[in-house]
């Protein structure tokens, strides 16, 4: 009986001990859970509406994806990850009625590439390294996305040549000024206007 | 006294009912996923690498070691294996699109390079699926030359 209770009792601990690293993630998911309690009172409704914006469907998702490279120009990861969650949500509302087969397929594609990215983005609000990893390619499928279906106003495609060990990386933002969301306050000014999007 | 030997006692037959709950096991029959060779070609070293350190956890077939048998430790292990083939599963690149498997090997290789997989807490118990420099670097250049742009 005694050996039978010590071997529980090493089983939980083992147990718990793999435990640790899942804890983290869900204090994260109730964190997440405040924050979309918080926006709820905001007003992103618009496009469900049927006198929305005529400039763009996608006109929710860069306004929270500028809120995301704002929030990580500032170094600030909590607002990084509030910003992407309400990316994450405005994603899953576009309005997909008179996409063609072709746009269908392609916007499937990105959609869910930029689910997956903006999930990591929220879930990593202590992490603002791994946050910049995924805006890196977060920022590619926005592009291709403004490639694809158009920005609806000018969108500029910002390049830093020293992130990631010099290996370089852009991003995309409404105005020419250079708000690095790379490297935040370390180095802000880095980058410069390498294509101008319509 | 009597109370403990009470709690004692609820706290075995609790122990010993968790045993008739046992998690659905992942098991396909596939020792390595066929489609993710067929698809990106690795060598024999580098699937012998993911199939020590990777495909356990993220891949459709686990190999089980004895004391997942006893809970809670096998529900335990079910939880880390959804959660694991939720962020990758290794059956299913071949089936993504060039986008997608883009993005998956990039978060790969920086999850290597930064020693977060295989977890730390997976590594403590089973310390032969840890990676040595020179393996990080294999799996690493291997994912690298896997995305392609376009």
């Amino acid at each position: 009986m005694k050996l039978l209770f010590i071997g529980v009792a090493v089983a939980s601990a083992i147990s718990f001990s793999a435990c640790n690293s899942n804890a983290d993630k869900t204090t994260d998911h109730s964190a997440m859970q405040h924050n979309l309690d918080t926006m709820k009172d905001m007003p992103m409704h618009s496009s469900t509406t049927s006198n929305a914006a005529t400039t763009s469907k996608f006109s929710e998702v860069f306004s929270h994806y500028q809120h995301l490279t704002f929030a990580l120009a500032n170094d600030d990861s909590k607002e990084a990850a509030n910003g992407a969650k309400a990316m994450g949500e405005a994603i899953a509302k576009v309005d997909k009625s008179g996409f063609t087969a072709d746009q269908q397929k392609g916007y499937a594609d990105l959609e869910a590439d930029m689910k997956e990215h903006t999930e990591h983005i929220t879930a990593n609000a202590n992490n603002i390294a791994h946050q910049r990893e995924h805006l890196e390619t977060l920022s590619k499928d926005v592009y291709d996305l403004t490639k694809s279906f158009g920005a609806g106003k000018p969108l500029y495609k910002i390049y830093c040549p020293m992130y990631n060990d010099n290996k370089g990386a852009y991003w995309l933002a409404e105005s020419k000024e250079v708000k690095n969301p790379y490297f935040g306050n370390k180095m802000l000014t880095c980058g410069e206007v390498q294509e101008e999007l319509k | 006294m009597k109370m403990v030997k009470r709690i004692f006692i609820g706290f075995v037959v609790i122990i010993i009912v968790i045993q008739f709950i046992q998690p659905v096991r992942n098991t396909s029959g596939q020792v390595v996923p066929q489609s993710f060779i067929d698809t990106f070609q690795p060598n024999d070293t580098i699937v012998k690498l993911l199939a020590n350190s990777c495909f356990h956890c993220h891949s459709n077939n686990t190999k089980y070691p004895w004391y997942t048998n006893i809970q809670p430790v096998g529900w335990l292990m079910a939880k880390h294996i959804n959660d694991g083939k939720d962020e990758l599963n290794f059956d299913d690149l071949a089936a993504l699109s060039n986008r997608r498997r883009n993005s998956k090997f990039k978060s790969i290789s920086e999850q290597i390079e930064q020693d977060k997989m295989p977890l730390k807490s997976y590594l403590f118990i089973h310390r032969n699926a840890a990676l040595n420099e020179a393996d990080k670097k294999l799996l690493i250049n291997f994912f690298q030359s896997k995305i392609h742009n376009n």
